[in-house]
């Protein structure tokens, strides 16, 4: 996989863009210089990474505050 | 000495608000905070924005029952918040203008020794609690779709990741 390929696969899968703006930058992509393509490859990546790697932890800290705050619903 | 210049705030504000509350409002904003792309995500949604109005009321009040509990200043803050109801910073917009001036009349019959700006909090929070739950449950949905997008494309998503050499480099 080339670094261009790499980067169209992470913009698809990024939560980072609106469709609009997704389907735009994977237009652009043939023009971008490789300069570019290495620093937002590199940004969409650790993105994604980090978000894959705390997903376990966040959900179980929205699930904790989603409980709290239904408690807190009934007693207010 | 402090505990005489502090008035009694019901011990029943401070469970729910120190114990349960605050510590999972902290957790919340750290979460948002931290992360842009879920802030900006959630800026553009219409109950995103809704739940972050209600996180930044739910501060700004928690601050104003705090302050409110140190007689004299906690007065100047408390009605300094009742004036800005006036305006567009108004950190109870739910509550009425009469029932928050109307609480005043507390401070007035217990010479200022009640801090009676937790019950215009806490009747905003039982407005606000619905909409902060809704945030909660929008942050689930938006993070269970990315999971779930990566998981159907893990090999391609992952294959990508290690062209840009992210993963080499997060390991150390």
């Amino acid at each position: 996989m080339d670094k261009k390929e790499a980067l169209k696969i992470l913009i698809e899968h990024s939560f980072v863009f609106t469709k609009d703006v997704q389907e735009k930058l994977i237009a652009g992509i043939p023009a971008m210089t490789l300069r570019d393509v290495d620093a937002l490859g590199k940004l969409l990546a650790s993105l994604k990474q980090k978000s894959i790697i705390s997903y376990d932890a966040d959900m179980k800290k929205i699930n904790q505050m989603i409980l709290v705050v239904e408690k807190e619903k009934g007693s207010v | 000495m402090s505990e005489k210049l502090f008035k009694s705030v019901p011990s029943a504000v401070i469970e729910r608000t120190e114990m349960g509350m605050v510590g999972q409002v902290r957790e919340l904003v750290r979460l948002i905070l931290w992360d842009k792309v879920l802030r900006d995500k959630l800026v553009d949604n219409p109950i995103g924005k809704e739940g972050l109005d209600a996180l930044k009321r739910l501060g700004k009040n928690f601050s104003i029952v705090l302050a409110d509990s140190v007689p004299v200043l906690g007065s100047v803050v408390h009605w300094s918040a009742d004036v800005l109801k006036l305006s567009k910073h108004d950190a109870t917009p739910d509550v009425s203008k009469l029932t928050a001036w109307g609480a005043n009349i507390i401070d007035v019959l217990t010479l200022d020794t009640i801090p009676s700006y937790w019950i215009q909090a806490a009747l905003q929070l039982r407005k606000d609690l619905p909409k902060l739950q809704a945030l909660l449950k929008l942050i689930q949905k938006i993070r269970t779709e990315e999971m779930e997008d990566y998981e159907e494309n893990q090999s391609q998503v992952d294959g990508a990741i290690r062209v840009f050499g992210t993963e080499e480099r997060d390991e150390k």
